[in-house]
């Protein structure tokens, strides 16, 4: 009789209750993003919801460590890969997962899976079938973060809705030049490495030494002929890379990067290189790899090739040119400064040097330095 | 000589012009993607994850995991929702609620399920905020069983959220003799806490907890609601006295953690507030009330503190969820200083819900917005139900009648 009524209290024990019901419910997160064979991403699952479906909890102490949840891992991913489906016009896609360890979200840990589909024939729109955890949390959410051409849409999966079209537009040319744009604007390295060429540009060496150049016409034709050269080695090996022809691994490119800026303001330092030009292009060659990386994503393929690397091309052209505008007219002044061959010069490229160097350890040692 | 001062100033300029540019790329080099990247773990002993722990009411503690099949039968799915529904009631934790909903599976979209189904149903429905869905379940189910005083406390209980209070009180009415009288008494004192008499609902209120037998988590709910009815009545001392002596029975009752803390946030007691909730981060609405008692001690803390709830906001808004616009609206006007956002919100939730929490919010966050005409609806709300809160009064003189 008692527990009968225990129960009547609930009503009003919720109204109570109110205030405490602000825990996190089920959700899990998928970040994905369209690729030219179907879609790359990570998928974070609660560890909490995982054990009622699973079972995590060997020895069931109510402590979940990571000795058992690796032990569990294939399963996990057997279990999440079964309940995700995805569609293209030509058939169902393969679906593979692998764990990347843990992560946290507010309310706990989650296991991070990253996930590979690859569809069939060309996967321009696709439908994503949602089936997790339905079963065991009918209030569970599947959270999509969606990035197609650099826009990214929110969805969200729940009972009512377990599937999603994921409608693919071809990118416009203009959404092209401006990935371009913002690639190289918002990669520091790009415009450290810039930076770093262009710095010397307003003073003409001389026994070892500086003196600043006679007028801004050479030093205009001196940073033209600088940046073509450097616009000439990254276009030239961004098509090679973007059609598969060169490929190289990304940590070492990017750490190659790090490195060319490294080298680019040591000669500044004790210079060795007589010419910027053959620096710009020489070092250049590895900047146009670490642009391909970002064309790859937006998905390159058959017609559509030459255009989006034009368009990718041009944006990153324009970003750079806005750059140079900017940096010129700063350098300009410095030129018949007597302090800026003997101090500002090698500070600046000092300091340049030391953010490369961090770069340099952090990227070839998969190291986090700068938090 | 005024050729090389120019030069210099020159340099001066560039210089530092140079250097911010070099900042500039070393500190936004970072990627400041709001996602935490994944990371394995030293150790196996690594401890990932504390399970929730076992229920406090032992006859409840693992119940038998009913496969699919048995769940196709009513009486089975119904004892396994009222289980989860016990967790969510004992945790807090949301996760319990879906579960509930999951037993019940089955028979969710089914318009005309078994009545103790539908009472079930009315319960995680109203939890989620749906609470005209919930009242007609109820409805429903008081028509096949005119006698569930069970369903007659839910429904008195809601159609106090939605300001309703002549249909509580018949509820509450058709109670009488179906159940021990300090639920009618409680039923009876929600009601007159927002309608004019809580003076009497007190003193009965306090009677009825004189009685013999009473289960000590009932003691603790009745007990709060008296704190509650002694706020309004703008007896703080008995309102402080009242929510202590349920927090000394039951330690872990959120309800009046929550309760406690707004009274002494009231009375800038912001220390205490500190002291009441620093280990309470779980959960956001006490973690709201921390924050705001440590903005205003200009804690170290409260950056973090921040930080996480609007994390915690942002998920929710990722779900697509609207429960906890109160608590949100709050935030906004308390912590973020948005008083046009907080109204915003404050008054879509008053269109959901309309208790003395909901209509205060409301009107706070018009005045501090300048838009006391948007909240007219509320001020007449308040106007029309006699609510008795010394608070709500004093904001109320500010709005024109």
């Amino acid at each position: 009789m008692s527990r009968a009524l225990a129960s009547l209290v609930f009503a009003l024990l919720l109204l109570l209750s109110e205030l405490a019901s602000a825990h996190k419910p089920s959700d899990s997160y998928l970040m994905l993003e369209k690729t030219a064979t179907g879609l790359k991403g990570r998928w974070d699952i609660a560890l909490r919801d995982l054990e009622p479906a699973v079972g995590l909890d060997r020895d069931q102490d109510g402590l979940l460590n990571w000795g058992e949840l690796k032990a569990r891992l294939p399963l996990v991913t057997a279990y999440a890969v079964a309940r995700l489906h995805a569609r293209s016009a030509a058939g169902a896609c393969s679906m593979s997962a692998e764990s990347q360890g843990v992560v946290a979200h507010s309310d706990g840990k989650y296991v991070a899976l990253a996930l590979d589909v690859r569809c069939p024939g060309e996967a321009a729109s696709l439908t994503l079938g949602y089936d997790l955890l339905f079963d065991i949390d009918a209030q569970h959410r599947g959270v999509l973060r969606y990035t197609d051409d650099g826009k990214v849409q929110p969805f969200v999966f729940s009972k009512a809705r377990r599937t999603i079209e994921l409608s693919h537009v071809t990118p416009r040319f203009t959404g092209i030049v401006r990935l371009g744009i913002e690639h190289i604007l918002s990669g520091y390295d790009h415009l450290l490495f810039l930076t770093a060429l262009l710095l010397p540009a307003v003073l003409r060496r001389r026994e070892g030494g500086w003196e600043p150049a006679v007028d801004f016409r050479s030093v205009l034709l001196d940073v033209l002929r600088t940046v073509t050269a450097f616009t000439i080695a990254h276009s030239l090996t961004l098509a090679l890379s973007a059609a598969h022809w060169v490929v190289l691994p990304s940590r070492f490119v990017e750490s190659a990067i790090a490195a060319s800026i490294v080298l680019a303001a040591l000669n500044n330092l004790f210079p060795v290189f007589d010419a910027d030009r053959s620096l710009a292009f020489g070092l250049g060659l590895l900047h146009g790899f670490g642009f391909a990386a970002v064309l790859a994503d937006v998905g390159l393929s058959g017609r559509s090739f030459l255009r989006t690397l034009f368009g990718f091309n041009l944006g990153v052209e324009i970003g750079q040119l806005a750059v140079v505008l900017l940096l010129l007219p700063v350098l300009h002044v410095l030129r018949r400064s007597r302090r800026y061959p003997t101090w500002g010069l090698p500070v600046a490229s000092t300091l340049v040097m030391l953010v490369a160097c961090v770069w340099l350890v952090e990227r070839a040692f998969d190291l986090k330095i700068i938090s | 000589m005024a050729f090389a001062r120019g030069r210099r100033r020159a340099w001066l300029l560039a210089v530092p012009l140079l250097l911010l540019a070099l900042a500039a790329a070393f500190t936004w080099a970072r990627p400041t993607s709001a996602d935490a990247a994944p990371y394995l773990p030293k150790t196996d002993d690594e401890v990932l994850e504390t399970l929730p722990g076992q229920l406090a009411n032992s006859r409840l503690r693992s119940p038998a995991q009913a496969t699919p099949d048995a769940l196709l039968d009513s009486a089975t799915a119904a004892s396994r929702a009222r289980v989860e529904l016990t967790r969510y009631q004992e945790s807090a934790d949301p996760r319990y609620l879906g579960r509930a909903e999951a037993a019940l599976g089955h028979f969710w979209d089914q318009p005309a399920p078994p009545e103790p189904v539908l009472v079930l149903r009315a319960r995680i429905r109203q939890s989620s905020h749906e609470f005209l869905a919930a009242l007609s379940d109820l409805d429903q189910a008081l028509v096949l069983s005119p006698g569930d005083g069970q369903a007659l406390l839910d429904r008195a209980s809601i159609q106090t959220v939605l300001g309703h209070y002549d249909a509580a009180r018949r509820d509450c009415q058709s109670l009488e003799g179906l159940t021990a009288p300090l639920y009618v008494v409680a039923c009876r004192a929600a009601i007159a806490g927002v309608t004019g008499s809580a003076q009497a609902a007190a003193w009965e209120l306090s009677r009825a907890l004189l009685g013999s037998g009473i289960e000590l988590e009932d003691k603790c709910w009745a007990e709060s609601l008296l704190g509650e009815l002694s706020t309004r009545l703008g007896d703080n001392a008995a309102a402080e006295a009242h929510l202590r002596a349920v927090l000394a029975a039951c330690p872990s009752d959120s309800y009046a953690k929550g309760a406690l803390a707004d009274l002494l946030l009231d009375q800038q007691r912001n220390a205490e507030v500190v002291s009441l909730l620093s280990d309470q981060v779980r959960q956001d609405a006490l973690l709201l009330r921390l924050t705001i008692a440590e903005r205003r001690l200009e804690s170290a803390s409260v950056q973090a503190h921040l930080a996480d709830l609007s994390q915690r906001f942002e998920e929710a808004h990722l779900r697509g969820s609207s429960v906890h616009r109160r608590e949100e609206a709050r935030f906004e006007l308390a912590l973020r200083d948005a008083p046009e956002r907080a109204l915003t919100l404050a008054l879509e939730n008053f269109q959901v819900q309309r208790e003395a929490a909901d209509v205060r919010i409301a009107l706070e966050a018009a005045l501090a917005a300048g838009h006391p005409e948007l909240a007219r609806e509320v001020a007449s709300f308040v106007r029309g139900s006699r609510l008795e809160d010394p608070q709500i009064a004093r904001l109320l003189t500010r709005f024109p009648q």
